[in-house]
């Protein structure tokens, strides 16, 4: 499902879900085009000193927000790692977090586009 | 009574005893008697022959002594001659002679000088002899006298003692004659006369004591023994007569007293026999019996319970034993493994549970078993304990549980592996669709064309299959719950009918619709489960008819009542059709799990055969029942019943005709927010009203100085520069009496206590919260423009609505750490008409619940620091004894099992995310339902 990035049914159910204003709908995707590079931060961050507790919630934030504009890949990678960071073995977390930072260009490259096209 | 007669036993020993002593010490009144007259004979015959023979003796001795002098006088005067004759021989011979007489002793003879002449026989005797007689012998010579000699004889009374021993021995012989005869008369006299009637009476005696019947003596005689035998006789049978009597009493008396001894033995054996039985049917029963009196001391017990208790059926409990001792020893014989960590706090209870004598209870016994224990109080205070094995059944119930528990979890895997498996196949499935549709916008051959609608076809009904597995495996695992909100009926009904329209007219088929008039414009119900199970009729319907038509009655069985709102009513509907119908065989397989009536009926005409089972269920859990009624070749009738409180549904005339009374109204908007401004007007111009919007105040009270004028003004109260109040001070000081309406419009919560003085002083014609929902504004402002419109069409929906919000506006606090999600969720909210407070962590929930009055609050439960469970905890023992908020969950973790999991740890609701609108509308409803409540 490479071609999928995006999961557009997610995004019209954000839409309507918060009332139908496309406007909306672009504050909140502005609002994850900053707010989830500050999360990766945290991530990065928690990943090198090992806090498997920090590198679960900023998971945890991450996918809860990739999953709500349809970032099916990235939302999938932040679930496996705040999977293995509860069942408490992480292997190799700095490269995971690197997973899911390059997941997220692409994620937000295709938000990009996505938005453009819709709106 | 049997001591009495033992002592007259007693003194008749005695008085037997006393006469054998009698008898031994004078033998018989024969003796006694003789005792007395053989003496007294005896005495009298030696008196009388004494006197005799003293008198004999006295005449004899006289004799003897007559004769001496006799004899010595003549043999003196013999003598004489010869003496003085000195004739010596005659002497002799004369002497001689004399001594033939036998009485003479002896004879002597002596001369003048005393010499001895002649003497003859035992002249030495003479000193002995008692008659002895010396004369002188005197010789007569003239007249002269003269003394030559003397005489001296004896005489011997020896033939006076023969006589006398002669006399003696006929007296003794005489004596023992009349002794003898004295003695034979009195023994003779005394035996006929006393003895013979004594021994009788004796015998008489003898025979009263040995118990054999009484005899009268039979004595006659004149005498006192004669008398005395009467007597006896007379008094024996008065005795007799008396005993008698006295025997028949004393029969009598045994006889009732063996009487009452019989019966009181037979009360006693049948108290015992009862007492035995009711001991036996105690002990027999298969539960521990014990009774107990008011004072917890017990009565008995039978072997069950001293088993139970003790762990010996043979257990020494003693009657009277408290109850707290029989729970000590219990406690103290390892019997309950619940009393071995804490014995006396396990005691205690299991008084305290004694004495309370509630409800049943279970508890374990050692080795695994259980009883049920229940106590109940009798009517006089006691305590009747019964201890139930409920071992077998505690088991069965366990493994029930157990297995039970394996089903759900198994049911439960079950659903989320569908739930996951159906989604996981909608997203490819949305792929394909949203590929064939974008297909279909490009140029495409026919052919092409054709393919591509297949898929399209393809992928669509193969989402119906999957929506249907979702569905049934939803309703499998009871996790199905249904909505209850006002239904449109009308509008539920014809929609889905519509949805149909278009495949019935494909197929050239009559699809018709008849809603009678009597049934309610709306009930309280699901609408979209109604909707489906129409659908789902319906599709049927028109999939298996091949000519004719398809109809949908929806009738009601209690017309009356469904006209008023709350009222219960039962509807009916009904889907005809004129198709192939079901044989009869294959009707009850109908309504089963993947069963269509036969497989090549799924070939032909398709579908998962699980929407008639959804249905059904579905029916069932709205209180309904479904039926089916066909005939093979003719068609088929499907029929459900629905049962609903009947409800007002917002009435779209009366909101026209509210919308109609304030057209074209001039409206003036005062806000300094431009978003605000652009909504209202847009809204306002939607509803044909002419708003004019002013970002300033003072630009505001400008246009209304220039003379412009407005049916209504709504102000913001926030505003720089100016305040809503002071704007509306100002516009009034201004216009005066010719004043529009006012309106306020605020953030501010209407509880600020400054905030609401103000408000009230300034009597606007109604207050709103931003953002207002349409309803509310149309009604705010039919208010102001055109009450008597209001008041004619308000409706009752809308009253009600407007009562719980104009009661408090709903505070709602959103907890969420992620950016995006305050967002998401605070335009959800917006959107739903609420303006929430939003922070974003748990620490700051608990001081804006604590600063602040919430109604409800949405909390995350992954936040880092402190999570939601944690928070909510904390905000309800900050709150403890005040109002706590309704504190809905908020959580990605999607499965169900999680629900419990947070409705456990003190969440109120729990709502998965992303957000489902209408979830959540429902979540704040029941909070507001709740505060609602709270605040009447």
């Amino acid at each position: 499902m490479s071609t999928e990035i995006i999961n557009r049914d997610a995004i019209h159910r954000l839409l309507s879900v918060i009332g139908g204003d496309k406007e909306d709908l672009l504050e909140l995707l502005n609002e994850f085009e900053e707010s989830a590079p500050l999360l990766v931060g945290k991530m990065k961050a928690a990943a090198t000193e090992a806090n498997l507790d920090s590198l679960r919630i900023s998971a945890h934030s991450l996918k809860s927000n990739s999953r709500d504009f349809g970032a099916v890949t990235l939302a999938d990678l932040c679930e496996n790692l705040e999977h293995a960071c509860k069942s408490g073995e992480v292997s190799n977390p700095v490269e995971k977090v690197g997973e899911i930072v390059r997941a997220l260009d692409v994620a937000r490259e295709a938000l990009r586009g996505i938005s453009l096209h819709d709106g | 009574m049997t001591s009495d007669s033992g002592s007259d036993l007693h003194a008749g020993e005695a008085s037997g005893a006393k006469g054998l002593r009698r008898l031994r010490g004078a033998r018989s009144v024969q003796g006694k008697f003789l005792l007395y007259v053989v003496p007294l004979v005896l005495f009298s015959t030696l008196l009388v022959f004494g006197a005799f023979e003293w008198n004999a003796r006295r005449s004899a001795e006289h004799q003897l002594q007559v004769k001496l002098e006799k004899m010595v006088a003549i043999q003196s005067s013999v003598l004489a001659e010869s003496l003085w004759n000195v004739a010596d021989a005659q002497i002799k011979l004369i002497l001689t002679a004399l001594i033939t007489d036998p009485d003479v002793l002896a004879a002597a003879v002596y001369d003048e000088r005393e010499r001895l002449v002649a003497e003859a026989g035992a002249t030495d005797q003479f000193d002995k002899a008692h008659y002895l007689l010396e004369s002188d012998i005197q010789y007569n010579s003239g007249d002269q006298r003269v003394r030559i000699g003397s005489l001296r004889i004896a005489l011997t009374d020896a033939r006076l003692s023969l006589l006398v021993r002669e006399r003696l021995i006929l007296v003794g012989f005489l004596a023992g004659i009349l002794l003898i005869a004295v003695v034979g008369a009195t023994l003779t006299a005394n035996r006929r006369i006393i003895g013979r009637p004594l021994g009788l009476l004796m015998e008489s005696i003898n025979l009263a004591q040995s118990d054999t019947p009484r005899r009268s003596v039979e004595w006659t005689s004149d005498d006192e023994i004669g008398r005395v035998v009467t007597a006896f006789n007379e008094m024996q049978q008065r005795q007799t007569a008396y005993e008698q009597q006295l025997r028949s009493a004393n029969d009598e008396l045994e006889r009732r007293v063996s009487e009452r001894t019989a019966e009181l033995a037979g009360a006693e054996l049948t108290a015992r026999e009862a007492r035995g039985q009711l001991t036996d049917a105690i002990e027999s029963i298969t539960e521990g019996f014990a009774l107990f009196d008011s004072e917890d001391r017990l009565v008995v017990a039978n072997g069950r319970y001293r088993e139970i208790m003790l762990g010996d059926a043979d257990a020494d409990i003693a009657m009277g034993t408290p109850f707290a001792d029989i729970a000590r020893r219990a406690a103290e014989a390892g019997r309950f493994p619940n009393a071995s960590t804490s014995r006396e706090t396990w005691i205690k209870r299991q008084i305290n549970r004694h004495r309370t004598a509630g409800s049943p209870y279970i508890q374990e016994i050692a080795g695994n078993y259980w009883q049920q224990i229940s106590n109940r109080r009798t009517d006089k205070g006691g305590t009747v304990a019964v201890h139930s094995d409920i071992t077998q059944i505690k088991r069965i119930s366990d493994e029930l549980k157990r297995a039970k528990d394996a089903a759900e979890a198994a049911n439960e895997a079950k659903s989320a592996f569908l739930a996951t498996m159906s989604h996981e196949i909608r997203t490819p499935l949305n792929g394909i669709i949203g590929m064939s549709t974008l297909l279909n916008g490009t140029e495409l051959n026919d052919e092409q064309r054709d393919f591509s609608d297949t898929i399209a076809t393809a992928a669509d009904t193969l989402l119906t299959i999957i929506s249907d597995i979702l569905d049934f495996s939803k309703v499998e695992a009871g996790a199905l719950e249904l909505e209850s909100m006002p239904t449109d009926l009308v509008e539920t009904i014809e929609s889905s009918v519509e949805l149909v329209a278009a495949k019935a007219a494909e197929k050239g088929i009559e699809l018709a619709c008849r809603i009678n008039p009597d049934v309610p414009v709306g009930i309280l119900g699901d609408p979209v489960r109604l909707k489906q199970i129409l659908m789902n009729l319906l599709n049927n319907a028109v999939k298996f008819t091949e000519f004719g038509e398809v109809v949908l009655t929806v009738s009601t069985m209690m017309p009356e009542a469904s006209q008023t709102p709350g009222q219960t009513t039962l509807l009916t509907f009904e889907v005809r059709d004129t198709g192939i119908g079901i044989p009869a065989d294959r009707m009850e397989r109908l309504f089963k799990s993947f069963s269509q009536v036969d497989a090549s009926t799924t070939r032909r005409y398709g579908g998962t055969g699980l929407g008639l089972v959804i249905s059904k269920r579905l029916v069932e859990l709205m209180g309904g029942e479904i039926s089916v009624e066909s005939t093979l070749g003719k068609g088929t009738v499907f029929r459900f019943t629905l049962p609903g409180e009947v409800a007002q549904i917002p009435d779209k005339i009366s909101r026209d005709a509210q919308l109609a009374a304030i057209r074209g109204s001039n409206i003036l908007i005062v806000d300094d927010n431009r978003t605000n401004r652009l909504i209202l007007s847009e809204k306002f111009r939607a509803w044909e009203l002419l708003p004019r919007a002013i970002g300033g105040p003072e630009e505001a009270l400008e246009v209304i100085g220039s003379g412009e004028r407005f049916d209504l003004i709504i102000v913001d109260y926030k505003m720089p520069v100016m305040n809503g109040f002071q704007f509306t001070k100002a516009v009034r000081n201004r216009l005066g009496t010719d004043a529009p309406p006012m309106i306020l419009f605020s953030s501010v919560s209407p509880m600020e206590e400054s905030f609401r003085e103000g408000a009230a002083k300034m009597d606007y014609a109604a207050m709103l919260s931003k953002p207002a929902k349409s309803g509310q504004l149309l009604s705010a402002l039919v208010k102001s423009l055109a009450p008597d419109t209001a008041q004619i069409d308000r409706s009752p929906q809308a009253e009600a609505e407007s009562d719980l919000v104009s009661a408090r506006d709903v505070r709602v606090l959103l907890v969420d750490d992620n950016t995006i999600n305050q967002k998401v969720g605070q335009k959800i909210l917006k959107r739903l008409g609420y303006d929430p407070v939003v922070v974003s962590s748990g620490m700051e929930a608990i001081e804006s619940c604590t600063s602040e009055d919430f109604d409800i609050v949405l909390m995350d439960i992954e936040m880092p620091d402190m999570d939601g469970i944690a928070a909510t905890h904390q905000i309800r023992e900050a709150l403890a004894g005040k109002r706590v908020p309704f504190i809905v969950a908020l959580t990605a973790n999607a499965m169900s099992e999680e629900r419990d999991k947070y409705l456990r740890s003190g969440m109120d609701d729990y709502l998965s995310k992303p957000i489902d609108v209408d979830a959540l509308s429902k979540s704040i409803k029941a909070a507001r339902v709740r505060r609602a409540a709270q605040v009447s």
